[in-house]
């Protein structure tokens, strides 16, 4: 066996091994993008899962700054909901609510909100809020 | 994936399917919205909760990717049999992976738990004696 040979055999050949497990390993993130998965750079477009019948709520959200007024806004009512439809738009309600790291349980005792509306969510519905 | 796609034609699928299960083995309607919250990332759940079609049997979940925050909307009906504290420990679970940036494996830890959560509970009683 010539140098040449022990060369490619005992070099040449490992550093293939690590050329190729890197590469599977890199391959997902770099089909992924550059895109940020968080943070503040995030600029992807929202996406909703859970098709066809959150169409309504896409369509509220999309709609949220005209349909404050109601029902005479001209959103479909028939689209979402049995609260009338109404999102609400939540640039002016005060008292936002300040949260530490970790994950906090939010009943109706401990969602401090400001609007009716907001009152009614606390109560009726329940969940969690976590932060990473 | 285009620039302003969050997630791969694969991942929605994965997704959809875990929300597909989730909602066969709990009977509850599972939503997930991925984006920005217009103000208090708690009330953006609530104004997507409000809006689905049936929101009293609905699990809602939000993910603010700027805000880093997720939040789990119950509705009333699941909110009866899904403790709000166990669904604060299901959103744990998604902790690890959402910091590693991989919001699908987060999102599926999340379904998969909340979807074990709100399963009805199996009566060990029977009428028949």
């Amino acid at each position: 066996m010539s140098t040449l040979e022990g060369l490619l055999i005992f070099a040449g050949i490992p550093l293939l091994i690590v050329v190729a497990i890197t590469v599977m390993v890199m391959a997902p993130s770099l089909a992924r993008g550059n895109q940020p998965r968080s943070g503040s750079n995030w600029k992807a477009e929202p996406e909703w899962f859970g098709a066809p019948r959150a169409v309504g709520a896409r369509e509220a959200m999309a709609n949220r700054h005209q349909i404050e007024s109601g029902p005479a806004a001209g959103h479909n009512p028939a689209s979402a909901g049995d609260h009338d439809n109404v999102v609400s738009d939540d640039h002016g309600v005060t008292g936002a609510r300040r949260r530490g790291a970790g994950a906090t349980a939010m009943g109706a005792e401990q969602a401090p909100v400001t609007s009716s509306q907001d009152d009614s969510d606390s109560e009726q519905t329940g969940g969690a809020s976590v932060r990473w | 994936m285009s620039a302003g796609d969050a997630f791969t034609p694969i991942e929605r699928h994965e997704i959809d399917k875990a929300i597909r299960d989730a909602e066969r083995l709990s009977g509850r309607d599972f939503y997930v919205h991925v984006g920005r919250s217009t103000g208090d990332s708690r009330r953006t759940a609530w104004s997507l909760h409000r809006a689905v079609a049936r929101p009293a049997n609905s699990i809602l979940i939000h993910v603010d990717p700027t805000a880093r925050t997720l939040e789990v909307v119950t509705g009333a009906d699941v909110r009866e049999t899904v403790d709000d504290r166990h669904v604060a420990l299901a959103g744990l679970s998604m902790q690890t992976a959402f910091e590693a940036g991989d919001l699908t494996r987060g999102l599926l830890a999340v379904i998969q738990q909340l979807a074990q959560l709100a399963r009805p509970v199996q009566s060990l009683h029977t009428d028949t004696p």
